[in-house]
């Protein structure tokens, strides 16, 4: 199953990746002209490091869309059903906890929730997520997930970047680094509402690759979903036709300059980076624009409703990046889940926020064709512990939890890995971040072993030394 | 396989020191073994070997070979023979043999703290026992190979470091090279030219034509301060025709204090400077400035680079100068190794001490000798000769170095005062008497407290009785208050909450209070609601409250002054609406005709109050109506009871109703009989009913409370006799169980005698006023403190220790001792060992800074080469090991390096020395002939062009627009010690509106300033001597659509406008030469009025004033001229 081919071969250097042209988030028309032919690119000294970039192998999936629930949903009060908690509940552990922990808990603590089987797959859901539920033979999920790190900030790191000690490029950004976008008018990485805190831009920036693999935030955590925009998108002072007699103006100058001065990637880059701009500008607000949704569309990611209107339209938004071939889409239902306390209250409320936009957002993925090559990622930083913090929460556990995975060449309705009979520690098939990122990367086409950059002496994987591809999640 | 090798050879063996000694021992039985003949293993082996042959070796194949066999040995690690095993990997021998707890195998299987063998999941339990048991039995393998112990590379010292690798160019001491000979003799203004034009010759290159005047003048500015030059200092330059013009611009700019301003931003980005800890708790270093401050200070100083170096990782163990200033400022200097982002929140403090050690080290290392040292933490270095051994042996410096207080979660980092003794002794010791007041004021009130608490146990008889009448006669929390549309009881007096004579309480009339009317309160400073009632008929009162609240917000009620309850309005209705507003009884009083004063006090919001009611109650003849007397002090001497502490009597009375086992139980027996005219029995459930109830029975109440009284006297005398530690008891014994439950009871903290919430109302007068001089006294030595002594972040030494080594890089299986030196690639291999009584900080950087040191100089003069010129001699600016690039100019790079040294380790001495060089004054033309034979101008035939820096873009745009505050140094994060910085609502504290230079604004780690983003700001969590160049679109957007080009281009426009007494002509003329060094061409003059022109008349703009469109017109040529390429690249 492991990937390889040997296609891969940087057709950049590291020096022409920071020096030449690079015109940013995507490249504009020219950059789709030399798209089509990368040996004319090379002929011309230029090189648009987001231009598509062929995959290590085949590709099952081209893109990622990543539902992130800050703060740690509990493993054990949604899809990892544990009926020996239920019947201990009050008991002590029966086995020794780990040698580090975020805060002492007591005994054993049944989930306030019921669960039951859906689908054909039969998979146990709790009565916290009805809608995922509905969708659970779309569903690939992983119930032996672990991390290394019990506290948010770096287990929000180890997550989205490998490490949990140093600043590292996200997983987004190492993706549109192996894989280019697709769309010139976009960023190739974006991430909608994303928490400034545990990590803040380090959870999506590109660390010592290129700044143009960073992924561009809409908006943060502390504002609405509606209003959450790329940076300096807007004028809402200089009328369209004056900035574009400016824009054109701007380039008449740049032009001759370049002219005078000879051959120069960077000056050219510049001028170019202008217009995409200006298209940019055009593209986002169109994206951000969801006037041309149907009535039922906008039902189906709870648009209709308070509960569910801020995290569904953030769903929505995700599925029109795909659309628009958008490389990695991250959607931050933020911090809400950290439940050490007022779970029963806490969680059902999170979960009734999410559950149906979530439903909705694969349902429609599906519906329009896009789930078949669009990876879908679902979880928190860790899960929360068997044992009870006070006596309605739980703690954070990176020994084992779940996250899920659906569309982009993952098995359909089904379940890889285990943790003990209490949820407590992942015992069968575990995966590690490391194992997850080394799937994805797979998944995309990317062979982590090669999807490398020199930095500071040696050479850098986002999987670092570890990750083993989880070929038993692969359909 | 000879028959010989096959026969049963069993090694088994019980003791694992056993096995060290090992391969004689095992060959020893090997060769008995050979010697036997075949089949006559006793049976015992032979059971052995089948429990080996059908139950682990199957399970080793299975479970482990796969990474510990023949194909890959994960660790170091085979599990495929014995001696494999035994001599283990990296980690140490993987077994003991006869001691499973002793066997990092056993350990592993067992998913142990150090490893959790197999990784993807934990093996069946059976297959543990099954490993455990053969460990236990001694291991035995058949046929086993003799046991050769393998020396485990990583746990030792390392592998010697080879001549070769000693002869690396990096690791020898710099060359004086001879000055080379050059044909154009002519172009040579400076010895280092001789070194870049043979190297053009020597490849048919020949260098670019000299920089024009005002292009040179434009570069020397931005170079050396990060600002254009003002049109005026261009001018003069042009004026000066005399020789030495440009060498006193040079001049000019190095004096200049803008000067260390630009080239301490350059260091600080190596010494990844950022004013908080990012990762993941992102908290303020509001003192970080502070090293920031000294940066630049020391730039503009020259303060020569040894010493530089030297008080940057040792400035603390300087002996003193006898200038205080320079004392703490060489303090200040460490902040160097602090200021790194750190895991503040990390569980396991060993991981996160390692971390932070890891990354000062990995900063030091490429700080001061472009050495990825961090790439040793693990294992040796993979490419460089930095074993693991010479990593720890650095970590071990900084291991006796305190960079902080402590690893908790969230940790806290050290910091010095910058004080004298003098001044650190007088705020500690005024620390000490506050401290020492405190303790004061407390030790009263808890005595008060104390005293108040003896007085309701002395009282407790009486307690007691009036707590049973009043259960007795239904006296409990029955609301008398009807449903509003009821009738109220008779003689009720109803106040609407919002009519209070005095407060702040908010009034409400709509929303939480819609059609009724109630108060609330909604800021975070103390509420309170006064009410007067006139009372006709006296008596007792009970006091009822009507609220609406869905969390509970106990408030304070007092009735004309005394405190009758600290926990009235203590319900949860449910919600704040008014369909939730319920009637609850807060409190009987006694109350003499007249007009009466009630008050509702809360520091916090109030609960949603709709109605007080106050409603006559008739008091049985039996009860002392002292209960019901307001608790001043002066009642309290008089006798009346403490309503709070009778409320708990009642409350214990209620409780023990049903529990035999309570020591009031008694009191419903005995009640019981007497209402029923029987005799009370003693319960032998509980020696305190038996005692009550003892013969003769109490028949009343009275009696009753009597007995109870008795007994509990009695445990205060046993409370007091156990204080005292009186050795001589009373000659009586009483049942001391029972005294002991009544003692617990009158004693337990949390019972009905301890001291109510808010005792402090209930004091008599002579602890209160105390407390209130006490108090002032506090407050007054609060005030008079000295102000706060400022503080930095800064290292110290503390008790040396020497590391072991932590293999791959784990604190859980060390290696051998790492004793504190230095790389042994550089220092080699017989060092003198650092002082036992210190951290080797100030060797180290004493090291550093010898003038032959192969690194610290060439690293320097290479770093600032990189900022003259945009790539480094050596171009991989922070890595001169074997995967950095080799120099372009070996011989150059030395003989810079040498004249460094010499100059006394001047930095403005080596910027006139290149920057009055041929090679410096190059334009950046370009050539097609010498492009073609050197495309990446390695050679240097030209300048390189470059883009201005994210500061030097916004410092530049605020210098043209004439916004740009000059101002030095200070901390401009508004926050306090330790804020959140990104709190976990994720609101970002820091502020970017100033007008100050861009290096003064907070840089925040994982948050930073979107301009900074954009245009490329080093990433200020790891050192970075070569910044990126990008050209991409988010910095198009800034210019085309961010606020600061907006207000900055509509300053400028406004400026030009406001120049009077010239045409527009010229004002395109004072645009190109604030933002361009130059006049504009006749060409672009005729463009740029025929924009305004035609911007002026923009459709768009029709309906403004024809002023408003001139100034909108030319703060678009500015917004041109601004985004323009000439303006953001120098040539």
């Amino acid at each position: 199953m492991n990937c390889n081919c040997n296609r891969f071969t940087p057709v950049l250097s590291r020096r022409d990746l920071l020096r030449a042209s690079a015109a940013g988030f995507g490249q504009l028309a020219l950059a789709g002209l030399l798209a089509i032919d990368a040996q004319a690119e090379a002929e011309a000294g230029r090189a648009n490091p987001l231009a598509p970039r062929a995959p290590h192998c085949s590709a099952r999936a081209k893109r990622v869309i990543f539902l992130f629930m800050h703060g740690g949903p509990s493993h054990l009060d949604t899809f990892d059903y544990k009926p020996l908690l239920a019947r201990d509940h009050g008991k002590p552990l029966p086995f020794a906890k780990p040698r580090v922990v975020s805060a002492p808990t007591g005994n054993l603590l049944k989930s306030p929730w019921k669960f039951r089987q859906y689908g054909q797959s039969g998979a146990w859901v709790s009565e916290l997520f009805p809608h995922v539920g509905g969708i659970v033979d779309d569903l690939c999920m992983i119930h032996s997930m672990h991390g290394s790190n019990s506290r948010h900030g770096g287990a929000l790191l180890e997550l989205h970047t490998g490490s949990d000690t140093f600043v590292r490029p996200s997983m987004g950004s190492w993706i549109t680094y192996g894989l280019g976008t697709e769309n010139s008018d976009l960023p190739g990485f974006v991430t909608i509402c994303p928490t400034l805190t545990h990590g803040g831009v380090n959870n999506w920036s590109s660390a010592f690759l290129p700044a143009v693999y960073q992924g561009t935030p809409l908006g943060n955590a502390s504002v609405a979903s509606d209003q959450a925009k790329i940076p300096f998108i807007e004028n809402r002072e200089t009328p369209r036709d004056v900035q574009r007699a400016e824009l054109d103006l701007i380039r008449e100058i740049n032009q001759r300059r370049l002219a005078e001065s000879g051959p120069d990637a960077a000056l050219e880059g510049r001028i170019e980076s202008f217009e995409l701009a200006y298209r940019m500008q055009s593209a986002a607000p169109e994206l951000q624009d969801i006037s041309d949704e149907t009535e039922a569309t906008r039902k189906l990611y709870g648009l209709d409703q308070d509960v569910t209107r801020n995290f569904g339209r953030q769903c929505l938004m995700a599925r029109r990046f795909a659309e628009r071939g958008v490389r990695f889409v991250q959607v931050t239902h933020s911090y809400k889940w950290d439940q050490h306390g007022d779970l029963r209250n806490g969680h059902a409320r999170n979960a009734l926020e999410v559950d149906l936009p979530i439903a909705g957002l694969i349902c429609d993925l599906k519906a329009r064709g896009l789930l078949a090559d669009t990876l879908v990622l679902w979880g928190g930083e860790f899960g929360r512990t068997p044992t009870a913090q006070g006596d309605d929460g739980r703690d954070h556990n990176p020994q084992g939890f779940t996250m899920w995975l659906a569309g982009g060449g993952v098995k359909a309705g089904y379940r890889h890995g285990a943790t003990d009979d209490y949820g407590y520690y992942s015992v069968e098939n575990k995966v590690h971040f490391h194992d997850l990122h080394a799937t994805l990367l797979h998944l995309l086409g990317l062979d982590h072993l090669k999807l490398t950059y020199r930095h500071a002496g040696r050479d850098f994987r986002l999987t670092d030394i570890h990750g083993t591809i989880v070929d038993e999640i692969i359909a | 396989m000879s028959a010989r090798r096959r026969r049963a050879n069993l090694v088994s063996l019980t003791t694992a020191t056993a096995f060290f000694g090992a391969c004689l021992f095992g060959a020893t039985i090997a060769s008995r073994a050979a010697d036997e003949p075949p089949g006559s293993a006793p049976p015992a082996d032979r059971a052995a070997a089948e429990f080996f042959e059908k139950k682990v070796r199957p399970l080793l194949v299975a479970r482990c070979q796969e990474c510990h066999g023949p194909k890959q040995q994960k660790g170091g690690l085979r599990l495929d023979s014995l001696a494999a095993i035994v001599t283990g990997g990296d980690s140490g021998p993987a077994l003991a043999p006869g001691k499973p707890d002793d066997s990092l195998l056993v350990d592993a299987v067992r998913y142990g703290q150090v490893f959790q063998m197999p990784p993807k999941g934990k093996l069946p339990e059976e297959e543990v026992a099954v490993l455990v048991e053969w460990v236990r039995r001694g291991a035995p393998w058949p046929n086993a190979e003799p046991i050769t112990a393998k020396p485990a590379a990583s746990t030792t010292s390392g592998p010697a470091i080879t001549d070769e690798q000693r002869s690396f160019w990096a690791f020898r001491p710099p060359a004086e090279p001879p000055l080379p000979k050059v044909k154009n003799a002519a172009w040579v203004a400076s010895p280092l030219d001789r070194f870049v034009l043979a190297e053009l010759e020597a490849k048919g290159l020949s260098p670019a034509p000299a920089a024009d005047r005002r292009m040179l003048i434009r570069r020397a500015s931005f170079d050396l301060t990060g600002l254009p030059p003002t049109p005026e200092e261009v001018d003069a330059f042009l004026a000066d025709q005399s020789p030495g013009a440009f060498e006193r611009v040079v001049d000019r700019l190095l004096a200049s204090l803008h000067y260390g301003e630009r080239w301490g931003r350059h260091w600080l980005d190596v010494a990844r400077y950022a004013d908080s800890n990012g990762l993941d708790e992102n908290l303020a270093y509001i003192n970080a400035y502070r090293y920031r401050d000294y940066v630049v200070s020391a730039f503009n100083r020259d303060l020569p680079y040894d010493q530089f170096v030297v008080e940057q990782l040792a400035g603390d163990l300087l002996p003193g100068s006898g200038d205080p200033e320079t004392d703490y400022q060489r303090i200040v200097a460490t902040g160097f190794l602090s200021l790194g982002a750190k895991m503040l929140a990390e569980d396991d403090p060993v991981k996160m001490e390692m971390d932070i050690i890891d990354e000062q080290l990995d900063t030091l290392g490429v700080t001061f000798m472009g050495l990825t040292l961090g790439c040793a933490r693990c294992h040796d270095h993979k490419f460089d000769p930095i074993p693991s051994a010479d990593y720890y042996s650095l970590a071990g410096i900084l291991k006796s170095t305190r960079t902080m207080d402590n690893f908790n979660v969230v940790a806290v980092w050290h910091e010095r005062p910058l004080a004298s003794k003098d001044e650190i002794a007088a705020v500690e010791g005024h620390q000490k008497l506050l401290a020492e007041k405190k303790a004061a004021v407390e030790a009263r009130g808890k005595a008060a407290a104390e005293a108040l608490s003896a007085a309701f146990r002395r009282d407790v008889a009486r307690y007691l009785l009036v707590a049973g009448q009043l259960a007795e006669h239904s006296f409990d929390l029955q609301a008398l208050m009807p449903k509003p549309d009821a009738e109220p009881p008779v003689g009720a007096i109803i106040v609407e909450a919002e009519n209070f004579v005095r407060g702040q309480a908010t009034k409400l009339f709509d929303g939480y209070g819609a059609g009724i009317g109630v108060i609330a309160s909604f800021g975070p400073e103390a509420s309170f609601a006064e009410y007067e009632v006139q009372i006709a008929t006296p008596g007792v009162y009970q006091i009822e409250l009507r609220y609406a609240a869905q969390d509970s917000r106990p408030v304070k009620l007092f009735v004309d002054g005394a405190l009758v309850k600290p926990d009235a309005a203590n319900q949860r209705t449910g919600s704040w609406n008014p369909d939730t507003q319920t009637w609850f009884v807060e409190a009987w009083v006694t109350l003499a005709a007249g007009v009466h004063t009630l008050r509702l006090e809360r520091r916090e919001p109030f609960p949603h109050l709709d109605r007080l009611a106050l409603i006559p109650r008739s008091l049985p003849e039996e009860i002392d109506p002292a209960a019901f007397q307001l608790a001043t002090a002066e009642a309290a001497a008089g006798g009346a009871l403490n309503r709070a502490v009778l409320d708990r009597w009642r409350q214990a009375l209620k409780r023990s109703e049903q529990d035999p086992k309570s020591p009031l139980y008694a009191w419903h027996v005995g009640r019981a009989a007497s209402n029923q005219a029987a005799q009370a029995k003693p319960d032998a459930a509980s020696p305190v009913t038996a005692s009550v109830l003892r013969d003769p029975p109490p028949t009343t109440a009275a009696q009753l409370a009597e007995r109870y009284g008795e007994l509990f006297q009695q445990a205060i005398a046993a409370q007091e006799a156990a204080t005292e530690n009186a050795a001589g008891k009373s000659d009586q014994q009483p049942d001391e169980a029972a005294i002991e439950t009544l003692r617990k009871l009158l004693y337990d903290p949390a019972g009905p005698c301890a001291p109510p919430a808010e005792a402090e109302h209930y004091f008599p007068p002579s602890d209160k006023d105390e407390l209130v001089r006490l108090r002032e006294e506090q407050v007054e030595l609060e005030q008079s403190a000295p102000a706060p002594l400022p503080l930095a972040m800064a290292v110290e030494d503390r008790e040396p220790v020497n590391l072991k080594i932590h293999i791959r890089g784990n604190h859980l299986t060390q290696g051998e001792l790492a004793p504190r030196r230095f790389p042994r690639v550089i220092a080699g291999e017989n060092q003198p060992a650092l002082p036992a009584d210190r951290s080797g900080r100030l060797e180290l950087a004493r090291w550093l800074v010898d003038p032959n040191h192969p690194l610290t100089g060439r690293v320097m003069v290479n770093r600032v080469w990189r900022w003259h010129f945009g790539e480094g001699i050596v171009r991989s600016t922070d890595n001169f090991g074997r995967l950095g690039e080799r120099p372009t100019h070996p011989e150059l790079l030395d003989w810079l390096a040498r004249r460094f040294v010499e100059s006394g380790w001047s930095l403005k001495a080596l910027h006139r020395l290149i920057m009055l060089s041929s090679t410096y004054r190059m334009s950046t033309a370009y050539s097609a002939a010498s492009a073609e034979i050197d495309p990446e101008n390695r050679r240097l035939w030209r300048m390189n062009r470059r883009r201005l820096e994210a500061e030097a873009v916004r410092d530049a745009i605020l210098a043209v627009s004439g916004s740009l505050d000059p101002a030095l140094g200070g901390r401009l994060l508004k926050a306090n010690a330790r804020q959140y910085v990104a709190s976990t609502t994720s609101v970002d504290i820091a502020q970017y509106q100033s007008f100050r230079r861009s290096l003064y604004l907070p840089v925040i780690r994982s948050a930073l300033y979107e301009t900074f983003q954009a245009f490329d700001f080093a990433e200020p969590s790891v050192p970075n001597g070569s910044r990126a160049t990008t050209t991409v679109a988010p910095q198009a957007l800034f210019m085309m659509n961010g606020p600061l080009v907006a207000e900055e281009t509509k300053r400028l426009a406004d400026k030009l406008l406001a120049e009077t007494g010239i045409d527009d002509a010229a004002r395109v003329r004072l645009l190109y030469e604030r933002a361009f060094s130059r006049p504009p061409n006749e060409a672009e003059s005729a463009q740029s009025l025929e924009f305004v022109a035609r911007l002026e008349a923009a459709p768009a703009w029709q309906a403004l004033p024809a002023a408003e469109r001139r100034g909108k017109a030319w703060q678009s040529l500015c917004r041109v001229a601004i985004s323009s390429s000439e303006f953001i690249f120098l040539e």
